[in-house]
């Protein structure tokens, strides 16, 4: 009986020993891993860069003590998102919370420039910019919306206006969020659909007496009598 | 300021113009490797630190480069008042002298 447990014990204690070694070596493996993919969530190109080879560069100094090794290095790795927000207020992110705001900001103003204009739907565009210049600080608020979903951040000179009152804007792209990012097809479609219907109830719902021929006719009265308010915006259209 | 911005701040003003490294800092100042590296982009960013690499290659070091970090004149002295304050803070009313009495 003393023999079996003392070979049962024996068996244990080197079954334990083989599972510490594997689980250090395995450590030693994933490591650099997990250091490479905390440095992925870094915001920029150069602080993933610098951040890698600076953890790398510390995690060295452990070779040999595999499991304080991979204890750092998960460390690191839970922490990363803490330093991805930190670094993200410098790049100057947008999240989710103010891009929505800004949507439904933006979603508005484009309402009211697509009533004025006379723009049945569609996406904003240089000549729209062209034929309204006043509008034009709206259209660089509503670039959040059309950008290509991705980490783009780039400033665009745009030249607007008549040759006498020619205007340079800045549009500028930020990079958004990953849920931002998931947000923004969705968000277009929602903008479209709000737009759209804020449009139709302008225009047409709010004159439901009207038989359907007249109710275009309205409409077209409206945009004259608007011409007549602004002249400065009946000319550039 | 937290209770670790100010662990690490004490030490980098221990000796202000030496540069540190992260891991370094971290066991001076009792801190998690994690909870080291917010605190310092933080501070980078408000300009209270620099960091710089080591001017070794590492094929001359035997080991891969550091990222050295290093208090600027403007932090340290920042850091000393922010501490200071800190301190203040902390301190119990009735640990403070009566107005007056010194």
């Amino acid at each position: 009986m003393n023999d079996a447990a003392l070979w049962a014990g024996a068996a244990v204690g080197a079954l334990i020993g083989l599972l510490l070694a594997e689980v250090a070596d395995v450590g030693a493996w994933i490591s650099p891993k997990l250091i490479q993919s905390a440095a992925k969530r870094l915001p920029t190109i150069e602080s993933r860069d610098r951040y890698q080879e600076e953890w790398l560069a510390e995690l060295h100094a452990f070779d040999g003590l595999k499991l304080i090794k991979l204890g750092k290095a998960i460390s690191v790795w839970l922490s990363s998102w803490r330093i991805r927000n930190v670094l993200r207020s410098q790049v100057g992110y947008v999240d989710l919370g103010s891009y929505s705001r800004r949507l439904v900001k933006v979603a508005g103003k484009w309402g009211r420039y697509a009533w004025k204009a006379g723009v049945i739907a569609g996406p904003p565009g240089e000549d729209a910019i062209r034929r309204n210049p006043e509008w034009i600080f709206h259209v660089i608020s509503a670039e959040l919306m059309f950008q290509p979903a991705g980490g783009v951040s780039d400033v665009e000179m745009i030249r607007c206006g008549t040759d006498s009152t020619s205007t340079t804007i800045y549009a500028v792209r930020v990079p958004l969020t990953a849920p931002a990012r998931l947000m923004l097809p969705a968000a277009q479609a929602i903008a479209f659909i709000l737009y759209n219907v804020w449009l139709i109830r302008k225009r047409y719902v709010s004159m439901p007496r009207l038989p359907a021929e007249n109710r275009r006719i309205g409409h077209l009265e409206r945009r004259v009598e608007y011409r007549e308010r602004d002249p400065s915006i009946a000319a550039n259209e | 300021m937290t209770l670790a911005t100010q662990a690490v701040l004490r030490v980098m003003l221990d000796d202000p113009g030496a540069p540190r490294y992260g891991f370094d800092i971290a066991r001076e100042a009792g801190l998690a490797t994690g909870s080291l590296y917010p605190i310092l982009a933080r501070l980078e960013q408000v300009g209270w630190l620099t960091s710089y690499w080591e001017d070794q290659s590492p094929e001359t070091g035997g080991r891969p480069r550091r990222r050295y970090y290093q208090l600027t004149d403007d932090g340290a002295v920042a850091a000393r008042a922010e501490l200071h304050e800190a301190i203040r803070r902390l301190t119990p009313r009735s640990w403070q002298p009566a107005r007056g009495t010194i």
